[in-house]
């Protein structure tokens, strides 16, 4: 370990007034080889620009017994250094003591080659932007800076030693700018970028907002910010859109982002943690919200009209409708038969529903060969009873265990009986994309706006966040969601071990399928050619925490697959459909 | 050969009368007679006949079969949609109408043939029993068991049981991985030409020489015989065309020695007949009916598959033009066909990186429905909302099949698709809406 520090100055044009920020100077650790990049990137900062001066220190031999030191001493020989090169100095913000003192080591470094390269390249526009001296830089910078940079630093250290070299070339690369508002430059000229960025951002939503529902996953998911900046200033008509669209996807290469998550300070927290950073937060607008809401209200009764009439509601909107849904069943529906159905819940089926109307509505005791029997039972029941009246409400009917076409086929029978009645609400932007002219003559839907601006709080505490460490077991949706995004062979060797663990549900002193054992089976079924693939695919399965293993009592692992049983089954039916 | 029938212990008239209704196949039934055996001679488990289609593999056994008044029983498995079907057959065919009532509703191989051997008890054979399978290739997807054990059902039931496998396939697709008892192969091998015009010839017509019905089917296999090969194509053909190959004799305009104007008059008729009712475009009926009977000029019918002109709505029809381009085109030319300010793709460095094989030949791509719905507005000259009625036109039009969705899996997030008509429906389209379809397709710049 050495430390290598590195002061800046930053050189402000005719009037020669060095400053030196000291909030910006920090004491780091940093590894042999990060510092010797630095250390060559400096000298070619120093010889590349020529409005820039930078003074890099390094002596290992003095520095080496300095860590303990106070800041004091440390200014002080800052201050030296700095009038041995007989230039005045300006302290600026020095009050905070030791706890300021802070020097910026391979951040800084890392802007300066940005800035160099920048040079270079556009001379002319940096140029103007240095050249022009600005006395409210310094101290803006000084106290904007000792706030909200050090957290960045870390980050920045992290970011530069992590990363490979051809990502971190791009990054410092001028023209992508999306990365310019994380890194804080202490020039006026980098603010007004990054005002300019976000402005530019800001009209991007706009546009976003008015546009086509297709449209904001299509250009959110490939960012090139900087066209993206010019063109958002053009009024949002459809024909730039689709422009926008063939600008952005006219390219082969895709930009990746590099905002990982490996690059937060804290990557992964847990669904506690969440919940309490989300809870301090205030709700903004909460009375127009209420306003909007109790707007809707007047709408309950023409609903109800609507559904004694043979129609089925449909709500769409932003935010969540599930409270006003509620609303609608606890003052309208109270007195009648109604089931809810939670559509987004992850390990809802079909089946489920169907059993729902058909042992607990219509009490039927027993069971059935399969979906199809079922619904016929239930159509028919129903139909011999008029006067019996089933309300069947469905928060997001396009949830990803409704959104099939067999269990939307199921539904809009349902839906088509006279006395059934459906409301529903949707969410997807493709939602409409579940129903064909046949399903929607079944449905018979009126479409109901309902802008709740309401958080979707329940609806997304089953979704699988990348920012969220997950708990428990896994779900349903979440399962074929991660085994849809492998490989044929991958599936198949995982519906094995789900197949031999299904066998064996019954047999309690099971303790899972040994390797040798697992790896013939997948030798035989031509699911993988040699031991070492079949390790690989263990350990991504162990990654997304599908399989678990344990180690036997004579030694030899075993595998078992970390999903409750019943889901396992549902699992594999949706397979084989 | 006859003194080789002679000691197999069948009646001779018998034998002779078989084997006048098997023409060409004296090899394969006297093949198989010497197999069979004498009736109380315990046979070869099982044989496996295989050979194209029309070669006469059912109708030599069952001929075979009926005549020499063996037990047998006739199992077509397409029909026989579950196990249990195909069980119940062979029983009721082989020991009467009450036997099937024995199995369980939902019988497996070991029901099959503990039922078997109770009833071969009770009326033990005094000849082999045949179990012939048509069809046999779809025993394969049946359970995995059922086919070694009817290759053995001999051992299994120990009866004089002896089961035929009739197939298309050859016996090397039909071989399970564990291994099998092996079947004696036997090869039903082509008709040549000669074998089809002797068998064509001796259906002839009762009215006319059949000097002259085998001058005609002369004609016909002249015309025929380079694309069809089939035996009971032939003859429906034949059926078919010999009216009109004799109304120059009805009319009296020619006589039935002059074959050469027979031949100039029947030759562009059955040229015609090709192209229509060989593929049928036309059906046999309409044929018959209309271009005979009414002297319609053959080919004024439309048929089959000019009615490919399908009434779509408005914007079904875009969607389903920007399909087809999203289809056909590659996505890097997206730009210049609808971009309008594209800038400096020109189109000669465009054409140079040109692909070898153009896109029609290699067939439709996938698409993101992103890139979809951007062509489409682009394609529409008005303004278009993305209303809930455009994106269920899209999910009709995979319903009616004009569309595919590719990989199931993904229904709402990113689905893809693929467009599934052909270029001739397309430019049809295309031109009800006055849309320059060429223009905007890549294989055509």
């Amino acid at each position: 370990m050495m430390i290598s520090m590195t002061v800046c100055w930053k050189w402000c044009g005719d009037e020669r007034v060095f400053l030196c920020s000291m909030s910006i100077l920090e004491v780091r650790f940093v590894g042999d080889g990060d510092a010797l990049e630095h250390m060559v990137d400096k000298q070619q900062d120093v010889q590349g620009s020529s409005v820039q001066r930078l003074v890099t220190l390094r002596s290992e031999a003095e520095r080496s017994g300095r860590e303990d030191e106070a800041g004091l001493s440390e200014l002080h020989y800052v201050q030296v250094l700095g009038t041995d090169e007989g230039e005045e100095c300006v302290t600026a913000a020095a009050g905070g003591g030791a706890s300021v003192f802070s020097f910026q080591t391979v951040k800084r470094s890392n802007r300066m080659a940005q800035m160099a390269s920048e040079l270079a390249r556009t001379p002319t526009r940096s140029v103007t932007f240095r050249t022009t001296p600005d006395p409210s830089g310094p101290a803006h910078n000084g106290c904007n800076v000792s706030e909200n940079r050090t957290p960045q630093k870390g980050r920045k250290v992290q970011f530069v030693s992590t990363t490979p070299h051809r990502l971190r070339k791009r990054l410092s690369a001028p023209s992508l700018r999306s990365d310019s508002d994380s890194e804080l430059s202490p020039s006026d000229s980098g603010e007004e970028e990054d005002d300019e960025d976000d402005k530019g951002k800001r009209e991007e939503d706009r546009v976003n907002q008015s546009s086509t529902p297709s449209k904001p996953s299509a250009t959110a998911l490939y960012k090139t910010p900087a066209k993206k900046s010019k063109t958002a200033p053009e009024p949002p008509c459809q024909a730039s859109l689709v422009e926008e669209y063939f600008e952005a996807h006219g390219s082969s290469k895709f930009l990746t982002s590099d905002r990982t998550l490996q690059r937060l300070h804290t990557p992964k927290l847990d669904r506690e943690t969440l919940f309490r950073l989300l809870e301090g937060k205030p709700a903004c607008y909460s009375s127009e919200i209420e306003k909007l809401h109790s707007s809707h209200h007047e709408h309950f009764n023409k609903w109800m009209l609507q559904l004694q009439l043979g129609y089925s509601v449909l709500l769409y909107g932003l935010g969540s409708k599930k409270a006003l849904l509620e609303e609608f069943r606890v003052s309208l529906l109270c007195q009648e038969i109604h089931l809810v159905v939670n559509g987004f819940f992850p390990s809802i089926s079909l089946k489920s529903i169907l059993t729902a109307l058909s042992a607990e509505i219509l009490e039927h005791q027993g069971t059935f060969r399969n979906p199809a029997d079922q619904l016929q039972y239930i159509t028919t029941t129903l139909r011999e009873q008029p006067d019996l009246h089933v309300y069947l409400l469905i928060h997001n009917i396009d949830g990803p265990m409704l959104r099939g076409g067999k269990t939307q086929n199921a539904l809009g029978q349902l839906a088509s009986l006279p006395n059934l009645h459906l409301v529903a609400s949707i969410d997807h932007i493709n939602a409409p994309l579940v129903w064909d002219q046949c399903k929607l003559s079944q449905f018979n839907w009126l479409w109901w706006e309902c802008v709740c601006f309401q958080r979707y709080v329940e609806e997304t505490s089953y979704e699988n966040s990348l920012l969220v460490q997950q708990t428990g077991a896994l779900a349903l949706s979440s399962l074929t969601h991660v085994l849809r995004s492998l490989t044929a062979n991958a599936r198949g060797i995982f519906k094995l071990l789900v197949e031999f663990q299904l066998e064996n549900k019954d047999n309690p002193s099971y303790t899972g399928l040994s390797f040798q054992d697992f790896y013939q089976r997948c030798r035989e079924a031509f699911l993988v050619n040699s031991d070492l693939t079949l390790r690989t695919q263990l350990t991504e399965f162990r990654d997304h925490k599908l399989i678990r293993t344990r180690k036997g009592a004579d030694g030899v692992e075993y595998l078992l697959v970390a999903v409750e049983t019943s889901t396992l089954t549902d699992f594999l039916e949706k397979e084989i459909e | 050969m006859a003194a080789q029938r002679q000691h197999l212990g069948y009646e001779d008239e018998k034998l002779q009368r078989v084997m006048e209704r098997l023409p060409c196949r004296d090899v394969q039934a006297s093949m198989l007679l010497a197999l069979m055996g004498e009736p109380e001679q315990c046979s070869y488990p099982s044989i496996f006949i295989y050979g194209h289609r029309a070669t006469g593999k059912s109708h030599v056994i069952h001929t075979l079969l009926k005549e020499l008044e063996l037990p047998y029983a006739t199992v077509s498995c397409v029909e026989c949609v579950s196990v249990g079907l195909l069980f119940e057959q062979v029983l009721l065919s082989l020991f009467g109408s009450d036997s099937a009532s024995l199995l369980s509703r939902n019988p497996s191989l070991s029901d099959f043939v503990r039922v078997y051997k109770q009833l071969c008890v009770q009326a033990s054979a005094k000849q082999t029993r045949y179990i012939v399978l048509d069809r046999a290739e779809l025993l394969r997807d049946m359970e995995a068991n059922l086919l070694p054990a009817f290759l053995r059902l001999q051992e299994l039931v120990e009866d004089n049981v002896t089961v035929i496998l009739l197939s298309e396939i050859v016996w090397d697709k039909f071989r399970p991985n564990t291994g099998c008892f092996e079947p004696l192969l036997l090869h039903f091998p082509d008709y040549s030409k000669g074998e089809l015009q002797q068998i064509l010839s001796e259906d002839s017509h009762p009215s006319y020489s059949p000097e002259l019905y085998s001058a005609f089917i002369n004609i016909l296999l002249g015309v025929f015989y380079s694309v069809c090969r089939d035996l009971r194509e032939l003859r429906h053909l034949a059926a078919l065309n010999f009216s009109k190959f004799v109304e120059p004799l009805e009319q009296g305009k020619v006589k039935e020695s002059d074959t050469h104007k027979l031949w100039r008059n029947i030759e562009p008729h059955l040229k015609k007949a090709m192209q229509t009712v060989y593929l049928r475009e036309v059906s046999s009926v309409q044929w018959e009916q209309q271009l005979k009977m009414e002297e319609k000029e053959a080919g004024a019918v439309r048929g089959l598959s000019a009615h490919a002109h399908v009434e779509l709505p408005y914007y079904s029809k875009f969607l389903l033009i920007a399909a087809y381009l999203a289809s056909y085109n590659p996505a890097r030319t997206d730009k210049r066909f609808f971009l309008k300010h594209h800038g400096k793709i020109k189109k000669t460095n465009f054409l140079k990186k040109h692909e070898k094989t153009s896109n029609h030949l290699l067939g439709p791509k996938p698409f993101p429905l992103d890139r979809l719905l951007a062509i489409f507005y682009s394609v529409v000259d008005s303004r278009v909302a993305p209303t809930a009625s455009v994106f269920c036109q899209i999910s009709s039009l995979v319903t009616l099949q004009l569309l595919n969705q590719v990989g199931h899996d993904d229904q709402l997030d990113a689905p893809k698709y693929k467009c599934a008509v052909s270029l001739d429906f397309i430019l049809a389209i295309s031109r009800t809406v006055s849309f320059d379809m060429v223009k905007y397709l890549y294989d055509f710049l």
